[in-house]
């Protein structure tokens, strides 16, 4: 059940001061004893995030953003680590993080019971090099990355504790929808008022994910076009430098050791000469097929299409267009929706006796 | 590969192309219904590289890919029937897998039927023969392995 809560714009303040406020009163009155949000470096030259305990430093927040500093999610691990002090996390994530955070709570990486999650509708971002267009250009000129305008849940599900709502929301308001008991704690302690859920909301709601249901389904058609029959793969890889970012910046990537990481895949120069001298030739660094296909088979499942991998690419390569042929089909396989549920097993870790995938 | 294709011979002289099969089967039953094949005498291709590992639920898609990328022409997952692996779970898991990667595949451009799943028991001599033999038509129709050509993999 949905509450709402109203967190009325004050004194000319638009939406992302008013934002900033809800998080320096929670700060303030101790409803959470840190915050991790979206911080503008001076001038909105840059963004990213910040870890804030005490409300003075707050002033740089920008819980609104319209961009995703990386490592949102991964930052949350370390946060909630064991050890790291019994302090309450309020995190402000894009949906597609909290979706990733869902993800990593079922891998035990995030511990839950000390994180309350807020997340603002999200209308789309940019790449962080291009975060000071956000600031002096119009909305029409952003040039919005495509994981977000393919994106299929722009508003936070039910895993979010409170929803910063802008959808269906009055001009003078910033709409709080508490989706949790935890999320309905955190507004009250920090002085929201509550409010019917208004009748708006949900249709606003819906139009969204509808919007954003027809974007994927047209780019999944585009990129089976393009991979599945045109045989766009391997070439669309071969600007490849293997740096590994994309495996590094993937929220839902988490092993301690990776495969990558090993001798098997780092060859020695003797094993290079050989599988040469095997193949006739060899493209180097090797393995790059290896890796992308590899990658795709072991996170696809967990995989929330927030597109990060592919903004830390420095060749450009599409890796959202390549996974949006294959994202929601293989998740379709075991009725499953990345970061919808933490109830729901990631489909790798259980099975059924009966079932027939051919 | 270069080295591909030395079985055989067509009339003149010519080397026949036969698709390359790696097998990962696991040791429990695939691996043994392997052996049964092997002393029963059953035909089936030479190309054909077994590769025992424990369990089916093993075979991390990682394995099945690298076979491919280094000149297998299709690959075979073998392992105990449902109900009866060695490890309890570890055959339904490697259903799931499978069944990821098989989607995986087919998305970028790699046709599915090259990899099989298959639970072959270590009574099931006659059912490895026959299934590699069945790999092995169906490869045939497919060709080899067309991304073995690329220079950029």
């Amino acid at each position: 059940m949905d509450y709402a809560f109203r967190w009325e714009l004050k004194g000319g303040e638009d939406r992302q001061a008013a934002a900033r406020r809800l998080l320096h009163e929670a700060l303030r009155r101790g409803a959470v004893g840190a915050v991790l949000y979206p911080a503008e470096a001076r001038g909105g030259a840059g963004v990213a995030y910040a870890l804030a305990t005490r409300p003075e430093h707050l002033g740089s927040a920008v819980p609104l953003a319209r961009a995703v500093p990386q490592f949102g999610p991964q930052n949350l691990v370390r946060a909630t680590e064991p050890g790291g002090g019994p302090i309450a996390v309020a995190a402000v994530l894009k949906p597609c993080e909290v979706r990733a955070v869902v993800e990593l709570v079922k891998l035990k990486q995030v511990d839950p019971s000390r994180v309350v999650l807020l997340s603002p509708d999200c209308p789309g971002t940019v790449e962080l090099k291009d975060y000071s267009r956000t600031r002096d250009e119009s909305e029409e000129a952003f040039p919005i990355r495509l994981a977000c305008r393919i994106c299929r849940r722009p508003v936070g599900g039910d895993a979010v504790d409170v929803s910063l709502g802008t959808l269906g929301a009055r001009h003078d308001e910033l709409l709080l929808v508490a989706r949790t008991d935890r999320g309905r704690a955190f507004c009250e302690s920090a002085g929201a008022q509550a409010i019917e859920v208004p009748p708006a909301r949900a249709e606003a709601v819906a139009r969204a994910l509808a919007a954003g249901e027809a974007a994927y389904a047209s780019q999944e058609a585009a990129s089976r076009e393009r991979y599945a029959k045109g045989g766009a793969f391997v070439p669309a890889l071969s600007t490849c430098i293997k740096c590994m970012n994309c495996m590094n910046v993937c929220p839902v990537c988490y092993c301690k050791e990776c495969l990558f990481y090993t001798d098997a895949f780092n060859p020695t120069a003797g094993s290079l000469a050989d599988k040469a001298k095997r193949r006739g030739v060899l493209r180097v660094p090797t393995e790059t097929v290896q890796f992308h296909l590899t990658r795709m088979a072991h996170v696809m499942t967990a995989c929330v299409m927030c597109g990060q991998c592919e903004s830390a690419c420095p060749t450009g390569i599409p890796l959202v267009e390549m996974y949006a042929g294959i994202n929601k089909r293989i998740q379709d396989l075991f009725g499953y929706e990345s970061g919808r549920s933490v109830e729901e097993a990631p489909p790798l870790t259980e099975f059924r006796e009966d079932e027939d995938f051919t | 590969m270069s080295t591909k294709g030395k079985t055989g011979k067509k009339e003149g002289g010519a080397k026949e192309w036969r698709p390359r099969i790696v097998g990962f089967l696991c040791t429990w039953c695939s691996y043994t219904g392997a052996d049964l094949a092997g002393v029963s005498r059953l035909q089936y291709t030479p190309e054909f590289i077994p590769i025992r590992v424990m369990c089916s639920g093993a075979v991390d898609p990682a394995y099945v890919i690298k076979a491919l990328l280094e000149g297998a022409d299709g690959v075979l997952v073998g392992g105990c029937h449902p109900g009866d692996c060695h490890y309890l779970t570890g055959n339904y898991k490697a259903r799931r897998r499978f069944a990821v990667l098989g989607e995986l595949l087919e998305g970028m451009g790699i046709d599915p039927r090259r990899v099989r799943l298959e639970w072959i028991s270590a009574s099931e001599g006659g059912k490895f023969a026959q299934t590699v033999r069945e790999m092995e038509r169906q490869l045939i129709e497919l060709g080899p392995f067309p991304l073995a050509k690329e220079v950029l993999l």
